[in-house]
């Protein structure tokens, strides 16, 4: 098959019949079923806890259980498996109570009593920073990088603006949920979850056993964006020790109403940008972005870099000053989600430019066109933009897909259009892939006497997205041969070297640029017998590519290499933060109803640069589900916290987008092939989401003249903006 | 007391439990795993199945409403013609993500497409309300629903 | 486990009432709202301090009867039955078809939603607008009483232990036009935030449109549904708006909450109400 054939997913078949076994749909031999218990307040000291004695049946499994290490090894382990002696936010788990009985574990459950010491507790940024005046470590981490000079800058005006945006929730439709069986030594945990080797690392830190002794297999996942990325890692170390000390395969599915009150959520975030203009251009930015992270840091400090890196937007600005802090609060822990702080950032940036070019009296795109950069350019840390950039292309494909200048002539009242434009960097930020992930696959080639079938070994998961679907077509197309004799095979640290975790739109151009690679070379000695240049790669020890044989068997091992033009310094984030990046332009038409002030998103017209797109179908399927839950962050998704506690804990009180909340959707692209991407893709997943919420909010604006600076744009802030202008009613 | 499921008729006994879910009945004491619980509130239309041909969610109806009905899961409705004619369009449509919602969806698909073989946009809309999809954007569901409903034959 | 309640599932209405006259018992028609109110871990088992009447089985709850003088609507009565009805007053179905989905309406009865009598029960204002009456029965007695009286707050009615709501009666109305409008926090399968209903009869034989009979609803905003004679009389009798608009916004006592403020769900009932009643008064 050629890469240009259009397919279908080869795993909708069994999902459509309801065939596809989630974690929930797997029943084990004598399993039993674990009920979380959990902090009742938001911060105290545990006093004391009644456990009534338990009846037959029935284990509690806490903290005192825990094999070796009480803590969940992300980048930092500050997180505990089980709280032990201090609590730090709301529902954080104590202990699981586990049985056969599902009725007899929760009789248990109530029976249970805690004591609670009860402390302040910190619920919001504005406290954390008081906090930090005292305690420094309420800053959870911080970061600050710029180029130019403030001193020896001319302008003639400032504009400043302050911006906020609200936690935002996964709510992939599968929930969280995790298995594992204690068999012949051998802990294994099954769960929907992106990242097998971050849960296998986790284990491997909590339990003190090795890789031989523990196993992870991801089984069929009903999406993630995020949710599923580090959370999982928390729920497989709490039933792995429960397991053990079961003896017993241990379910632990969280009821929905737990999962939206407890689980990671997109970051509340408080952006402050000034902008300084010298003869109606931007010479100088200055920012600073706050995070409320909850109580533990996770990847908090990761999610702030990268609102941070992307910060400059598709800008060219001379001077720039980024400041970052991620706030310890005792809110809900906060942490990864499709875009992993660029829609923060990017909301702020795009709206801030289209309120300034508002104020300089421009058109919003003239003014951001004006301020592109271009290939060749320095990136905001000092790197070169090396690849061709068509943010020209892109924004004159988009005016002619919208029709805009006809559009934007004929507008009516309540009636606005907003232009956000976007990059997002493919892959972990700077250095990351070589240095933490340094990913390898690989491919076995079994021969048989009708052709030989190709299996891939790797441990990035389908999730919904599509990657077994696109790496299986990857490495078809590259051996030529039809997408019927490649397998994908579900992520099994046992038999799945680590590629990395599915995140950070990482899978098609990382992953599979290296099931490419190895492809490649397993054609060329299928074909021609050539073998793999056996050179040891100096950093790694081993050659890039391995082939070994036998005579029915051929195993192809690649590894990741960082592109030359890669250079990064962690400590002062100077470099190429990303080695590609893709890119996104949004235009959004919104109508807004001046009697009940509610804004409808009519229309989204979107293009993109996403390098050669992998599988149209598939790129189509992002866009289209990335533009929605953008929507939902824009206009819709309103979560918020009191004193600690999510308010919005139910399907009923958080409101995504039905099919009767979504707009008419154009889309279109632009083929810019990334060379060292496979077959030119570059990062396509999170892109999406990312500049639909700017787009939006510049149209909310564009329609009633009124600012909104804070997401999700909700039908009370429109009402409140409106009043509280004088001259309007 | 006895209700049909897929086919076959079940005795329930004088001192069975009628506050049960007839999801729980459904997954659990017969193993039926297609039927999915995303909310358990009646919010996302994971759960739908058939009761005497109509969708409804199975996390919502309790064991004693079912009783005297005929249930249809999506395991038997996938032996049928007009689920293959579905299924067929939402995989030419790309309409399957995570698929977790998915045979919800089509039991609502079916459910449409029998009362209203050519659904207009806005039938199609209202129809699939009541699915959540956190994946797909909804696009290529409607268009797998016109292909059905733009083909020769109705379901 | 076995439960620690009962369920009855009788096949008379007779039978019904007598177990209702021996026992206090949790009654379970549709099920849409309870399940959810006694929702529980997957598998296991409801809770209920009393034991289970169903009552969506019996026949006598399941009517649709065109009575001299008003419908008579099964307690029974699914809300896609009422949608699906071909003769039931418009606004009435107008405002059914837009509350939960199509599953949840095919399960939902009418009954349910007036007898739960949550704040946002979308029934509830065409009922009231209506002047709509429910039949409560017992084993010993019969009584009817305007839905109206029958709510008395937020999730609280004057239904006895032993009675069973089997019976709405909306009144054949003199009036042929209403305009209803329901915001939630998205389009569609959304709990109301407000809801503003109005029925009316427009005197043709005036060179203007004018209106008359005015019956003026409005849901969700305060824990009762908001309906004021003396108001709608007022609005027939043509007297300046502003003072209309500033009465019914003296009536509204909302709250702030998860979904919505006080302020906005105020204001913007008081806006719809005033685009209609507008576009009479120029």
């Amino acid at each position: 098959m050629k890469i240009t054939d259009s397919v279908c997913r080869l795993d909708s078949q069994e999902k459509i019949a309801g065939q596809t076994k989630y974690i929930e749909d797997v029943s084990f031999e004598g399993m039993q079923y674990a009920k979380t218990l959990r902090s009742a307040i938001v911060c105290g000291e545990i006093a004391a806890i009644d456990y009534p004695d338990p009846p037959p049946g029935i284990t509690v499994v806490d903290a005192s259980d825990v094999l070796m290490a009480n803590e969940v090894a992300m980048i930092l382990n500050d997180m505990p498996i089980f709280a032990d002696r201090k609590v730090t936010y709301f529902g954080e788990p104590i202990a699981l109570i586990v049985g056969q009985d599902k009725d007899a574990v929760l009789d248990y459950l109530s029976a249970i009593r805690v004591h609670y010491l009860e402390k302040p507790a910190i619920v919001s940024i504005e406290a954390a920073l008081k906090e930090a005046k005292t305690d420094p470590s309420a800053i959870l981490s911080q970061h600050a990088y710029g180029r130019g000079s403030f001193e020896d800058l001319d302008w003639d005006m400032t504009f400043e603006r302050a911006y906020e945006t609200g936690y935002q929730e996964q709510l992939y439709m599968e929930k969280q949920g995790v298995v594992a069986t204690y068999q012949e030594g051998v802990i294994t945990v099954y769960g929907s979850l992106q990242c097998p080797y971050y849960v296998l690392n986790a284990l491997k830190h909590a339990t003190g056993l090795n890789e031989t002794q523990l196993r992870v297999v991801q089984s069929p996942t009903g999406g993630a964006f995020g949710g599923k990325e580090e959370y999982p890692s928390l729920l497989a170390c709490q039933v792995a020790m429960a397991a053990k000390k079961v003896g017993a395969p241990v379910q632990l599915v969280m009821d929905r109403r737990e999962d939206m009150a407890f689980t990671t959520k997109r970051h509340p975030s408080k952006i402050l940008l000034k902008s300084y203009v010298k003869d109606d251009h931007v010479v100088g930015v200055d920012c600073n972005i706050q995070l409320d992270a909850g109580s533990y840091i996770g990847l908090s400090d990761v999610v702030l870099q990268r609102a941070m890196l992307t910060l400059m937007g598709c800008y060219q600005i001379p001077v720039l000053r980024v400041a970052g802090q991620t706030l310890r609060t005792n809110n809900v822990f906060a942490g990864a989600f499709r875009g992993f702080g660029a829609p923060q950032s990017m909301f702020a940036l795009e709206l801030h430019m289209h309120q300034l070019a508002t104020a300089l009296n421009k058109d919003p795109v003239a003014f951001k066109r004006a301020h592109y950069v271009h290939q060749g350019e320095r990136t905001s840390t000092g790197g070169i933009f090396n690849e061709p950039i068509y943010l020209e292309a892109l924004t004159d494909q988009l005016m002619a897909l919208s029709d805009y200048e006809v559009r934007r002539a004929q507008k009516g009242p309540n009636e606005g259009y907003g232009f956000a434009i976007i990059p997002h960097g493919g892959g972990f930020t700077g250095d990351g892939e070589a240095t933490h992930i340094k990913a390898t696959v690989k491919l076995r080639c079994d021969r048989a006497q009708e052709g030989y079938t190709v299996t891939i070994l790797v441990s990035n998961v389908e999730m919904g997205q599509g990657a077994l679907t696109a790496l299986t077509k990857i490495v078809a197309a590259t051996l030529e041969i039809p997408m019927e004799r490649v397998f994908y095979q579900n992520p099994d640290t046992f038999v799945s070297p680590d590629s990395g975790p599915t995140v950070a739109s990482r899978t098609t151009l990382v992953v599979g640029g290296l099931l490419h690679q190895g492809a490649r070379h397993l054609k060329a000695y299928l074909d021609d017998g050539i073998l793999p240049d056996p050179t040891l790669d100096p950093r790694l020890g081993v050659p890039l590519i391995e082939l070994e044989h036998t005579d029915t068997r051929i195993w192809v091992t690649a590894h990741f290499k960082q592109p030359d033009y890669v250079k990064w310094c962690q400590e002062t984030l100077q470099g190429n933060a990303y080695m590609a990046y893709s890119w996104s332009a949004v235009l959004a038409r919104v109508t807004v109803d001046p009697v009940t002030y509610v804004a409808n998103c009519t229309d989204i017209w979107s293009v993109y640069d996403v390098g050669v797109p992998i599988d149209e179908k598939l790129l189509l399927g992002q866009i289209h589900g990335g533009v929605v839950q953008g929507i939902g962050y824009a206009l819709l998704e309103h979560m918020t916290s009191s004193n600690g506690k999510i308010d919005q804990t139910s399907f009923s009180s958080y409101p995504i987008p039905t099919t009767m909340d979504i707009p008419k959707m154009h889309s279109d692209w632009q083929i810019n092939r990334y060379v060292d991407g496979p077959f030119g893709a570059k990062a396509a997943g999170e892109l999406t989401l990312v500049a639909v919420a700017p787009a939006v909010a510049a149209a909310v604006q564009d329609a009633l003249g009124i600012e909104v600076n804070t997401l999700p744009i909700t039908p009370e802030k429109i009402g409140g903006a409106l009043h509280a202008l004088p001259t309007q009613r | 007391m006895h209700y049909q499921l897929n086919d076959k008729s079940y005795v329930v006994t004088e001192d069975a439990d009628l506050t049960r879910r007839l999801l729980d009945v459904i997954r659990i004491d017969h193993g039926l795993t297609g039927t999915k619980e995303g909310c358990g509130e009646g919010e996302c239309g994971a759960c739908l199945v058939l009761i005497d041909g109509q969708i409804f969610n199975a996390c919502l109806v309790p064991l004693g409403n079912a009783l005297g009905c005929t249930v249809v899961t999506i395991e038997h409705f996938a032996t049928t013609e007009a689920f293959r004619r579905i299924s067929d369009a939402l995989i030419r449509c790309g309409a399957v993500q995570c698929g977790y919602c998915t045979p919800g969806m089509v039991m609502a698909i079916a459910s449409l497409l029998k009362s209203d073989p050519r659904p207009t946009d806005l039938a199609i809309k209202e129809a699939l309300a009541g699915n959540l999809c956190r994946c797909t954007g909804y696009q290529t569901l409607f268009d797998a629903v016109k292909e059905v409903a733009n083909s020769d034959s109705s379901l | 486990m076995t439960a620690h309640f009962k369920s009855h599932r009788p096949s008379t209405l007779k039978e019904a009432l007598e177990l209702l006259a021996n026992q206090p018992l949790t009654i379970v028609a549709g099920g849409t709202d309870l399940m959810v109110r006694k929702r529980q871990w997957q598998g296991a088992t409801r809770r209920f301090s009393s034991d289970v009447l169903f009552v969506k089985q019996l026949e006598a709850l399941n009517h649709i009867v065109k009575h001299p003088g008003y419908w008579a609507i099964g307690a029974g009565v699914t809300q896609q039955q009422v949608v699906d009805h071909p003769h039931l007053p418009a606004y009435l179905k107008c405002a059914v078809s837009q509350m939960g989905t199509p599953a949840i309406r095919n399960a939902a009865t009418i009954g349910g939603n007036v007898v739960n009598a949550a704040h946002v029960a979308d029934t509830l204002p065409p009922l009231i607008a209506s002047d709509a009456t429910v039949v409560l029965q017992s084993a010993k007695e019969t009584r009817e009483m305007p839905v109206a009286t029958f709510v008395t707050g937020k999730y609280e009615t004057q239904l006895k232990p032993n009675e069973l709501l089997i019976e709405i009666r909306v009144p054949h109305l003199d009036i042929s036009h209403f305009s209803y409008q329901k915001l939630g926090n998205r389009s569609a399968s959304i709990l109301s935030k407000l809801s503003v209903l109005v029925l009316w009869e427009r005197l043709s034989d005036r060179p203007q449109a004018h209106l008359s009979k005015v019956r003026i609803a409005i849901g969700a905003v305060d824990d009762l549904v908001i309906r004021a004679p003396h108001l709608e009389a007022a609005v027939d009798a043509k007297q300046a708006l502003p003072q209309i608009l500033e009465g019914y916004r003296a009536l509204m006592h909302s709250k702030d909450d998860k979904r919505s403020t006080k302020l906005y769900k105020e204001t913007v009932a008081i806006n719809l109400l005033n685009q209609f009643l507008e576009g009479f008064y120029e």
